[in-house]
């Protein structure tokens, strides 16, 4: 296995539960168990991708990663840190090296501010450089993401999708971090639009020696991006390999049915697609046993007891069926 | 044989920063028992065209401004609007992208159904409720009888698509506008409705126009494709054939900007700028400033559709110098 110093951050057994209450006293009857036991590793100028469709918790997880939401068990080490027990101020020393891009450029920048004031924010939060040097780092940042250093006194409004996109993405490099966590970061995009921000968030890992955890529900994209790409279904992982190893080798019956779902652009490919019956249950009563087997075309009798565990299935292709 | 001639189609919205030329002089055909897929980027008209050909455009600020639309030997552009609801919904169909904002949530689904089937078959009482339930049971709604009583929110975004679908097709429509149906929908549930609409067509031998960004979901279910930029068509064809030889620029790359699947490969050909703004379109072809291959006269010159082999229409001055271009890779 890999040395722990190879690894920026190892994710282990996370949980995150949001707890349904109702009545007089809001008394607790459940938990939406949006990431149910989650565990991983990124290493350094490494991307995993992170696919899966709506409501499967990609967001929530990466929420949890960098504390936005505080995880209700499980733990996170970064960079050697365990971030778990910090406090506040601890917390935002390592926020430094750990940036997320949110999905929709629209709203994730206020619209009050200037791109200057908001590209600056973070070198102004984490006292970086004096006021006047800052403008100075700001221009040089909206040129590096493709942007004019003459854009400091427009406002977010005056921009197209892709270049708040570019802001954001500005905003995100700005302490130099190690690690930016992409959450859906060209989902809101136009194909056209979409491929210079794939592009862009190549040559900045390239060039900053940046560590990625890509998330999106885009198989293609996610392809495109990650040297291993890890596939959730309902809060937990179910598949984990290197890019090539699972678009090549799918094992997972999800994995396959979702890889032969996504269309291919071209009308001579007579691909077979495995149409799964059914929708993705909800995450308040996940179906008992392994939660895809009400779905999956390959059904055996113990999936509706156990869930099966993440286990090697050879070469650190890890696979959660009783398949393998 | 031509179902559906749209001619030199023209819609304009008058704003107060100006008249946006939403769509400026679209024509396409669309034959009998064909499913023609109309693809472009957001603000490209796409939609806009759609809801002109059933004259669903709101007006004020909308206004539909020239051309035609020829179905059955009548230009719906001037039909009366008593004949135009005779249509719509009974002979041409839409299916939309947000199935969740299209369903009536104080109604239940069975009522809606029925409600199109009422209003242009006629149908009443049991017969109405059967039909109801035979359109639900077609588009693979698990025990249709209790389902037709749930409201929208009981259901799941691929079930209200479903039911969308249902509604759609409730009075066999010759021809279904399906305007992305899949977009707001997950992979795996994008690929049921997509098998459903396959089996549907080949069931009933309707007519498609399937209008979306993805040129995936356009690769798997279209027979011809025309591509829309900036409110004009830039290029029509077989699908096999244009996605194959691209012959205008902006087709070449939307194709190539299209991540492969396979694997972490090499970087994507991006078209650089962004989507021109119907308010204010570049002069000559509007997809000059974005193209590796504009001249001079790209500048001043709106090149129009013109045919560059039997079957292939482009809008683009050296179409002739991209098909070589491509011919000479195919060799390599």
């Amino acid at each position: 296995m890999k040395d722990s110093n190879d690894r920026l951050l190892q994710v282990e057994n996370l949980k995150k539960y949001f707890p349904l209450r109702s009545g007089v006293f809001s008394r607790t009857h459940g938990y939406v168990r949006a990431v149910d036991g989650v565990s991983f590793d990124i290493g350094r100028r490494r991307t995993l991708g992170l696919v899966g469709e709506s409501g499967c918790g990609k967001t929530t997880l990466a929420r949890a990663l960098v504390r936005l939401w505080e995880p209700t068990s499980g733990e996170v080490v970064f960079d050697g840190v365990s971030i778990r027990d910090l406090n506040t101020r601890e917390m935002r020393r390592i926020r430094r090296n750990m940036q997320i891009i949110f999905q929709d450029p629209f709203s994730s920048l206020n619209p009050r501010m200037t791109v200057g004031a908001i590209v600056g924010e973070p070198l102004a939060i984490h006292r970086v450089a004096k006021r006047r040097e800052r403008l100075d780092i700001v221009r040089g940042l909206l040129e590096k993401v493709g942007l004019s250093g003459g854009h400091v006194n427009s406002y977010p409004h005056e921009f197209s999708g892709g270049q708040r996109q570019r802001i954001c993405i500005a905003r995100a490099i700005a302490l130099r971090p190690k690690l930016i966590v992409c959450d859906e970061p060209v989902s809101a995009l136009d194909v056209s639009v979409q491929s210079q921000i794939l592009n862009l968030l190549r040559d900045l890992q390239d060039d900053y020696g940046l560590s990625y955890l890509f998330i999106s529900h885009d198989l293609r994209v996610v392809e495109h991006m990650s040297d291993e790409i890890a596939v959730m279904y309902l809060g937990r992982i179910v598949e984990m390999a290197g890019g090539d190893a699972i678009s090549e080798n799918p094992l997972h019956p999800y994995t396959r049915a979702l890889f032969s779902a996504v269309p291919v652009p071209d009308p001579s490919s007579r691909r077979k697609v495995i149409v799964l019956g059914g929708d993705v249950p909800s995450p308040i009563s996940p179906p008992p046993g392994c939660h895809f087997h009400p779905r999956c075309p390959e059904k055996m009798g113990v999936c509706e007891q156990k869930y099966p565990p993440l286990k090697d299935a050879g070469g650190g292709h890890e696979v959660a069926c009783f398949l393998y | 044989m031509a179902l559906l001639q749209v001619n030199d189609l023209r819609t304009v919205f008058h704003l107060p920063g100006g008249t946006a030329r939403a769509v400026d002089g679209v024509s396409f055909t669309l034959d009998e028992g064909r499913t023609l897929g109309l693809v472009g980027e957001s603000g490209c008209g796409k939609t806009v065209t759609a809801l002109s050909i059933l004259r669903l455009i709101p007006s004020p600020p909308g206004e539909i401004c020239g051309g035609m639309v020829v179905y059955a030997g009548q230009d719906l552009l001037r039909l009366s609007e008593s004949r135009m609801r005779h249509i719509r919904g009974n002979e041409i169909s839409m299916i939309f992208q947000e199935p969740a904002s299209s369903l009536n949530p104080v109604f239940t689904v069975g009522n809606q159904i029925g409600e199109a089937i009422a209003l242009h078959q006629g149908l009443r009482g049991k017969e109405l409720r059967r039909r109801t339930i035979d359109m639900l049971e077609r588009v693979g709604i698990p025990s249709p009888e209790i389902r037709a009583n749930d409201y929208p929110h009981q259901m799941s975004g691929g079930m209200q698509q479903r039911v969308m679908i249902a509604m759609a097709l409730s009075c066999m429509p010759k021809i279904l506008i399906a305007d992305e149906p899949t977009t707001a929908l997950d992979v795996t549930i994008q690929a049921q409705i997509l098998d459903l609409l396959r089996v549907l067509r080949d069931e009933t031998g309707m007519s498609i126009l399937l209008i979306t960004h993805d040129l995936g979901v356009v690769a798997g279910m279209a027979d011809d494709v025309a591509v829309m930029y900036g409110g004009v068509i830039v290029e029509t064809g077989g699908a096999a054939d244009l996605y194959r030889r691209p012959f205008h620029p902006y087709t070449v790359g939307l194709l190539g900007s299209i991540p492969g699947i396979k694997g972490k490969s090499d970087r994507l050909k991006a078209i650089p700028g962004s989507v021109p703004d119907p308010l204010d379109f570049p002069p000559g072809c509007r997809f000059h400033p974005r193209c590796g291959y504009a001249e001079a006269v790209c500048g001043t010159d709106a090149p129009s559709l013109r045919k560059i082999e039997p079957e292939r229409y482009a809008a683009c001055h050296f179409a002739e110098k991209i098909r070589e271009k491509g011919k000479r890779q195919e060799n390599i």
